[in-house]
């Protein structure tokens, strides 16, 4: 029986660098992403070009019944999931009293509902196979106070803490669970164009999707539980434990207060 | 008819306003410099003085237009800061996008490039369809699509508009920073020894500029209130490249191969050492396939493109 890859947010971005990497290997992928953000393209290119089977699903991962959907479809086609990839997330967008509160709550169902329940919905399938694993795309932002994300960082703290711990619980049935916290990746324009204006050490530490996902597929293949993609992210990790506070906001107002106004594109 | 061409100083705008104006169609060229030797002549070219960084000056330039022509871009690679790319390729197309909106101007043909969709997979020439593989290799192709998407949101807001990815441009014009194929013949005539890469299998397409202008007029002409099509010419290796201009051009230049890798240093040392034409980003963007279909052009606006061997001949001529 052949097995998959699920992969959430899959259309753009990291998620899609992600499911070319995986696909690179041949492994089968099923895609999830929202409508209109290019998933038929990606996944019929790949299927085409690179020998692997691949099939899609366009929806809305921040209501709670199309994660019940991804559940059903998986159940109703017969198919067996042997990587769960949780990478589907909504990004920070500006500093939290000019946030609307429609957007916090989504932010939420995206990076912490949803793949909480994906985990659960999906376990009872994922344990029928050997050597399987979880992937979940946290941050850096777990473990660091940034203004202008807020929630997003408490989000990815979530997902950093929870992993951890349902690693421990998932040993007996032989499912690893890793946790990748990159920092700044070029994906978007709009992320990359930020990524270039910054100072030098913030954009030497920025990495390339299709480099992080390299990371992220062999520490979850050697069952590695939390792995920092990048040289300099691992020295800023370290250095935040060293640094004092004010040094600390120093630095990071510096570099946040250079971003253009998010209306501008 | 009044159309308006931005960059009619660059080598796709120069020959679209010049072929736009012998149709007889009455063509505003937008120019920084209106005294700039590289204007396009003609009695149905109205130079005027702005820059699609100024928005008060494309209001005045756009009044009245039926249709923009946007091909003004900037295309240096040499240039370290994205800065530059940033404020024509980016906030100038937004300029042109809000003002031709608010002018009711019935099409925005957008001059864009291949590089967007960045290599092509294997042997698989790009498509349309095809999404974008790998992270964008330089300041150009990141602010390009970033226009792409202006474009793009444009359209949603109702304006009727066309994206055309022009893969490399080579044929008579004006000497432009992109037009590499022209430089490259002009050296093969003029020189007695060539230094190429080793890697001469790499291949690219290659694309005639009268297709290019051609293919702009008969998007200007359809009645499809959005595409975006790929035009481009025949893809061929940098052999086959270099095999055709040498017949063509009847040179007699002694090809020498060298390690890429080896070049490639010499580059950097070349570049720390003198003004040298490329820098290593954009010596990189040389190493990749480039291979890419026009079918969806052919399709949609009946487009034909002319044959490598016969376009060089031209270019010569």
């Amino acid at each position: 029986m052949k097995s998959y890859v699920l992969i959430t947010g899959a259309s753009q971005g990291f998620g899609k660098a992600l499911a070319l990497e995986f696909a690179s290997r041949k492994m089968n992928l099923i895609l999830l992403a929202l409508p209109d953000s290019g998933l038929p393209q990606l996944s019929n290119f790949i299927k085409l070009n690179m020998n692997v089977d691949v099939r899609y699903l366009e929806l809305d991962l921040s209501l709670v019944e199309n994660c019940y959907a991804v559940k059903n479809y998986i159940r109703d086609n017969n198919l067996q999931i042997q990587y769960l990839v949780n990478n589907a997330g909504v990004l920070s967008r500006g500093f939290f009293d000019a946030l609307e509160d429609d957007f916090v709550l989504k932010q939420i169902a995206v990076n912490i509902t949803a793949p909480t329940l994906l985990i659960k919905l999906l376990l009872p399938n994922i344990k029928t196979i050997d050597n399987a694993a979880i992937l979940n795309i946290s941050s850096m932002a777990s473990f660091f106070a940034l203004p202008k994300k807020q929630v997003y960082g408490a989000t990815k703290a979530y997902l950093t803490s929870f992993s951890k711990s349902l690693a421990k619980e998932l040993k007996r049935d032989n499912i690893s669970v890793t946790t990748i916290c990159p920092g700044g990746l070029n994906t978007t324009t709009r992320l990359c164009y930020q990524n270039r204006i910054l100072s030098w050490i913030p954009r030497k530490s920025v990495l390339n999707p299709e480099d992080a996902a390299k990371v992220a597929v062999n520490a979850m293949l050697k069952r590695k539980p939390l792995v920092v993609p990048g040289f300099i992210n691992k020295l800023l990790l370290a250095l935040d434990k060293l640094l004092p506070e004010f040094v600390k906001d120093k630095l990071s107002n510096r570099e946040i207060n250079k971003f253009p106004e998010t209306n501008v594109i | 008819m009044k159309i308006l061409v931005t960059g009619a100083t660059g080598y796709i705008g120069y020959q679209l306003a010049k072929k736009l104006a012998e149709n007889g169609y009455r063509v505003i060229a937008l120019v920084r410099d209106i005294n700039s030797p590289k204007i396009p002549e003609h009695e149905n070219i109205m130079p005027v003085n702005g820059d699609i960084c100024d928005y008060k000056s494309v209001v005045d330039a756009i009044e009245g237009c039926d249709y923009v022509f946007h091909t003004a871009a900037f295309t240096n690679l040499k240039c370290k800061k994205i800065d530059n790319f940033y404020n024509t390729n980016v906030l100038g197309t937004k300029n042109i996008l809000e003002a031709s909106l608010k002018a009711d101007v019935k099409k925005v043909i957008y001059t864009s490039t291949l590089s967007v969709y960045g290599t092509s997979y294997k042997n698989v020439p790009i498509q349309e369809s095809q999404p974008r593989l790998v992270s964008y290799a330089n300041d150009y192709e990141l602010t390009k699509t970033m226009a792409e998407e202006l474009v793009e949101t444009y359209t949603k807001k109702g304006l009727s508009t066309a994206i055309l990815n022009v893969s490399r441009v080579y044929g008579p014009g004006l000497d432009t920073f992109s037009n590499g194929v022209n430089r490259l013949i002009l050296k093969m005539i003029k020189s007695q020894l060539l230094i190429v890469p080793s890697k001469l299998n790499i291949s690219a397409n290659y694309v005639f500029i009268d297709d290019v202008v051609n293919a702009h007029i008969e998007t200007m002409r359809s009645e499809k209130r959005y595409v975006k099509l790929i035009i481009g010419g025949e893809n061929a290796s940098y052999e086959k490249l270099l095999y055709i201009i040498k017949e063509v051009t009847r040179s007699k230049v002694r090809i020498i191969k060298v390690d890429g890798l080896l070049l490639k240093g010499l580059f950097s040392i070349l570049n720390v050492l003198t003004e040298s034409t490329l820098n290593s980003k954009a010596f990189n963007t040389l190493f990749d396939n480039r291979i890419a279909s026009s079918k969806k052009a052919e399709l949609e606006l009946n487009y034909r493109y002319t044959p490598l061997e016969l376009g060089l001949l031209q270019t010569i001529a």
